[in-house]
């Protein structure tokens, strides 16, 4: 879901900048307070951006596509540090990405952030939320956080390439062709995401119970 | 929980049936990232093209790639040990 940099018209990236910007601040204020009040999580927030920073660009290669894709790991990011921790580190992750890894760009970070870091974990968080009270296995749970969280991001960015892209096209026509060309490849890699994060907020769970957001 | 894998079951081959459909866009970049597959060939259509923050040519983007994840990996580990391998010990001898 990295849009590059030259994508998206100046008009669309500064949109999307300045609604992350907003989100994110409030996020940041958020976070600060929570981890003024566990110093501990400090520790467990710089293992988490670590881990989604791993995730976010590591390419998985799926068979039938032919293709490369990889996961977006906000959803590990809500299980654990919550979601405002969560879109802090997703956007740390995207910054990075950007200045050195030529992975996304500066003037579509906004775009980016918008996509991964706060859609992905709001959705990861709405399903959290549906889902914490319910008798369903903890690994169910943190499966349906990754993949809802990974498909929606891809369904964001889709949204937000159509926009910038519809010059002349019918904007659903082409928000269907660039979705129809992510499922093949996206579908597997978020099935894939789903089981990654299961499993992890499962061996979390089983050595600090404390430490993860969902009730076991 | 049956249903639930009758539907994953049904997506996946929901999949290899439009991965093939699509099979010969695919093989022009085989093994291409989804970004430069697909969303900058959607982009390059539309006469915008991509360009990267920082040229990254040849091996560089292997030394980024390395050199990051590497420091990632360390950081990964060494507060996994610190907070979960190292906590649950002292809380389990306690």
């Amino acid at each position: 879901m990295h849009i590059s940099e030259g994508i998206l018209p100046l008009s669309w990236a500064a949109s999307w900048g300045v609604s992350s910007f907003v989100i994110l601040s409030i996020a940041l204020k958020k976070l600060k307070g929570t981890l003024e009040r566990n110093p501990e999580k400090k520790a467990f927030f710089v293992l988490i951006t670590a881990l989604i920073f791993l995730l976010s660009a590591l390419p998985i290669p799926v068979p039938f596509a032919g293709t490369c894709s990889h996961p977006v790991g906000v959803g590990v990011g809500v299980l654990t540090v919550g979601l405002s921790g969560s879109i802090v580190a997703g956007f740390i992750v995207l910054l990075l990405q950007a200045l050195f890894m030529a992975h996304g760009g500066i003037s579509s970070l906004g775009a980016n952030v918008f996509a991964m870091a706060i859609v992905g974990s709001f959705s990861a968080y709405l399903v959290l939320q549906i889902l914490k009270n319910t008798g369903l296995p903890l690994f169910l749970k943190g499966f349906l956080v990754g993949i809802v969280a990974d498909w929606l991001t891809y369904t964001v960015t889709t949204l937000q390439l159509s926009l910038a892209l519809m010059e002349g096209e019918p904007f659903f026509s082409l928000f269907l062709k660039i979705l129809l060309a992510f499922l093949p490849v996206q579908g597997p890699v978020g099935i894939l995401e789903g089981l990654i994060t299961g499993s992890l907020i499962v061996a979390l769970a089983k050595r600090r119970k404390d430490l993860v957001e969902v009730s076991v | 929980m049956k249903g639930l894998i009758l539907i994953l079951i049904s997506f996946i081959l929901l999949c290899i049936n439009i991965a093939k459909a699509g099979e010969d866009e695919a093989k022009a970049e085989k093994w291409g990232g989804a970004d430069a597959v697909i969303i900058e060939k959607f982009a390059q259509e539309k006469g915008r093209e991509p360009r990267a923050f920082i040229e990254l040519e040849g091996d560089l983007e292997l030394s980024a790639f390395a050199f990051f994840f590497g420091i990632a990996g360390f950081i990964a580990g060494y507060y996994w040990r610190k907070l979960i391998s190292e906590k649950n010990r002292a809380t389990s001898t306690l």
